[in-house]
């Protein structure tokens, strides 16, 4: 009980600035869940995004990003593998977005104490490099979709191989930026 | 924001180490390679293109945000620009954050531990009011090459030695996905003096002893107080002559003045228990709090007034402070007031044992809130021995006693009863007990004592 108190009394410290962000995270995690989401889904299933989106916004930190984050591609394979549906590209790109503000604020909120006082540069310099980290996305999406012969590639297996070598290669460089000393 | 503080009190830069582990990956970055490897992985094996396009935004953000990686850590400096702050004077400190690295922090969290009875609040130098709030983390942003410092300012809101800091911080680079090592300076300590209640007493020392000041003693001399008029007779000044009497008399009257003296003043601290509780400077306040705040008060004013003043403890360190005047001993009697606390002890010293350490001409104004049995009994073996003694009662008048049961009302009430009875028996010792009200707390009773001590007097030896 004491402990409650003491948890309710720390829910009145908290701050703008990681409220803010926390909000982003929410809106984010319920905007890919939406986007991904099949059509005609119960209002029941709406509710449970709106659950299940604000347990990231809670804990940032923790394993449930992550778990968004996947639902959220397990819905969108589920929407084009299953139901067969062909999403338009703005619904591709707002999926896309989504994903990765989810993953980008969730970042900056895990490292935002809740009851901290936040200079505004931080949150301006946090917003710049997202819109520029998503124009470039948005620029490789373009060339994509031009040099690429459509949504569905019909693989050989000799291009299986060596797209997953590639895939490999960018997760291992991936994985050594963050480790290297 | 501001840049480069270089305040009083530094203490040293924490030095940051080039070792490889000074900066660790987040969960994040995990987050982005799983999520990002498992989209690429599934776009391959099921050759779809908008798999890849999901992907591209968290595969570029990792490739974006650790193209440049930090390597040290952040330096961090604690200071303090107030060095000498009263209760309720504003104190400042900054926490400055330096970046020797190669690329920029996305943000820097930083936070310092302080004595709760230092009100610090501050954040980033421009922030505004509405941004400030006490004890809390603060997040700043640090460029390349750049140190910013977070100010704090408050008011220190009760006396003693506090402690402010240590400060510790954490620096965050690539858009959240690196967290450095936490850096932590030392603590320093903080000075509050107690802010002397106003006191003012004008009435005479019971026995003025050195040659110099401001009283009047009760010896005829030269000074500036009347004491009468009598026949002029050898050695006496031409210009003390008072030529009106003398006319109407017809013979040679001169005016005779009491001889200005110094007095030593010895207070005496009981600090053999405590109660109540402090507030601070506005709230409410402990025996101590009332007890030291009175010390300082009554050593200024005979300080100022040239008097030499001593400060006694009358607890288990049983601390002694010469006696001596001027302002650096008001300065001093502030510094040991700092180390006063509350030290109950199972064997004290009695009332003649203390007499033998004290002059017999002191004043001895005996700061208790006679709550010790010990106390009483110190108090009237002080005034058997002959020394004047002046009780100031330091009990907040505001004290309740928690309620346990039924009988909790009815056993404070005769605690009380029996409090007032040992005062009126010290009274009849000879030892007025007079409660703490600032201000001319201590006139009706020092001038009882001053006639006590004009009258004669039985001493035991």
């Amino acid at each position: 009980m004491k402990q409650l108190l003491t948890q309710v009394r720390d829910l009145g410290r908290i701050t703008g600035g990681p409220l803010l962000v926390r909000g982003i995270v929410f809106v984010a995690a319920v905007t890919g869940l939406l986007l991904a989401a099949p059509g005609g889904l119960p209002a029941r299933m709406m509710l449970g995004f709106l659950v299940l989106a604000a347990v990231p916004a809670i804990a940032p930190g923790g394993v449930a990003v992550t778990l968004v984050m996947l639902a959220t591609v397990a819905m969108w394979l589920a929407d084009t593998m299953l139901f067969l549906a062909e999403p338009s590209m703005g619904r591709l790109l707002g999926t896309a977005a989504a994903l990765y503000l989810l993953h980008n604020a969730a970042a900056l909120a895990a490292v935002l104490p809740y009851d901290a006082i936040v200079d505004n540069q931080v949150l301006l310099r946090w917003a710049v490099r997202s819109a520029l980290v998503l124009g470039a996305a948005g620029g490789l999406t373009i060339v994509l979709v031009t040099v690429l012969p459509g949504m569905y590639i019909t693989t050989p297996t000799v291009a299986l191989v060596v797209g997953l070598a590639v895939v490999a290669a960018a997760v291992a460089l991936l994985t050594r930026l963050g480790k290297r000393p | 924001m501001s840049q480069g503080a270089s305040p009083e009190g530094d203490l040293e830069p924490v030095a940051s180490t080039d070792t490889g582990d000074n900066w660790a990956p987040t969960r994040a970055l995990g987050r982005a390679v799983l999520v990002a490897g498992l989209l690429l992985v599934a776009a391959v094996l099921l050759g779809r293109t908008d798999l890849v396009i999901l992907a591209a935004p968290l595969a570029l953000s990792v490739a974006f945000a650790l193209a440049k990686r930090p390597r040290t850590l952040p330096g961090l400096r604690l200071s303090t620009v107030e060095s000498f702050p009263v209760e309720g004077g504003d104190l400042g400190a900054t926490v400055e954050v330096e970046n020797r690295d190669v690329t920029g922090y996305d943000l820097t969290v930083v936070q310092l531990q302080h004595s709760p009875w230092l009100r610090l609040e501050g954040g980033a130098a421009d922030a505004g009011p509405s941004r400030r709030g006490g004890n809390r983390p603060y997040v700043t942003l640090v460029p390349r090459g750049v140190a910013t410092a977070v100010e704090l300012a408050g008011p220190a809101v009760r006396w003693g030695r506090h402690w402010l800091g240590p400060a510790s911080a954490h620096a965050v680079a690539g858009d959240g996905l690196l967290v450095s090592r936490a850096v932590v300076t030392g603590a320093l300590g903080v000075k509050v003096y107690p802010l002397t209640d106003p006191f003012k007493a004008d009435e005479a020392m019971p026995r003025a002893a050195g040659l110099v000041g401001q009283h009047r003693s009760r010896r005829p001399g030269e000074g500036g107080e009347l004491a009468g008029v009598r026949q002029f007779g050898p050695g006496d000044r031409l210009r003390r002559v008072d030529w009106r009497v003398s006319l109407r008399t017809e013979r040679l009257h001169v005016a005779a003045t009491l001889s200005d003296r110094d007095a030593e003043v010895v207070v005496l601290l009981d600090l053999l228990a405590d109660a109540g509780r402090s507030g601070g400077i506005g709230g409410a306040s402990s025996v101590l709090d009332r007890s030291v705040r009175a010390a300082a008060a009554i050593a200024e004013h005979y300080l100022h007034r040239g008097d030499r003043v001593s400060v006694l403890e009358y607890g288990a360190q049983a601390r002694r402070l010469r006696p001596a005047s001027g302002r650096r001993q008001y300065l001093t009697v502030l510094e040991w007031l700092l180390d006063a606390h509350p030290s109950p002890t199972a064997q004290e010293r009695g009332g003649a044992q203390l007499a033998a350490g004290i002059s017999a001409a002191a004043l001895v104004v005996v700061l208790t809130p006679l709550l010790d049995a010990r106390s009483a009994s110190m108090l009237a073996g002080l005034a058997r021995s002959g020394r004047f003694v002046v009780a100031v009662d330091t009990l907040p008048s505001d004290l309740t006693s928690p309620p346990v049961n039924t009988w909790s009302d009815v056993s404070y009430r005769l605690w009380k009863a029996e409090r007032e009875n040992t005062m009126g028996q010290l009274g009849e010792h000879g030892v007025p007990v007079v409660a703490w009200a600032g201000a001319g707390s201590l006139d009706a009773v020092l001038r009882d004592v001053s006639r006590l001590a004009a009258a004669p007097k039985a001493v035991l030896r």
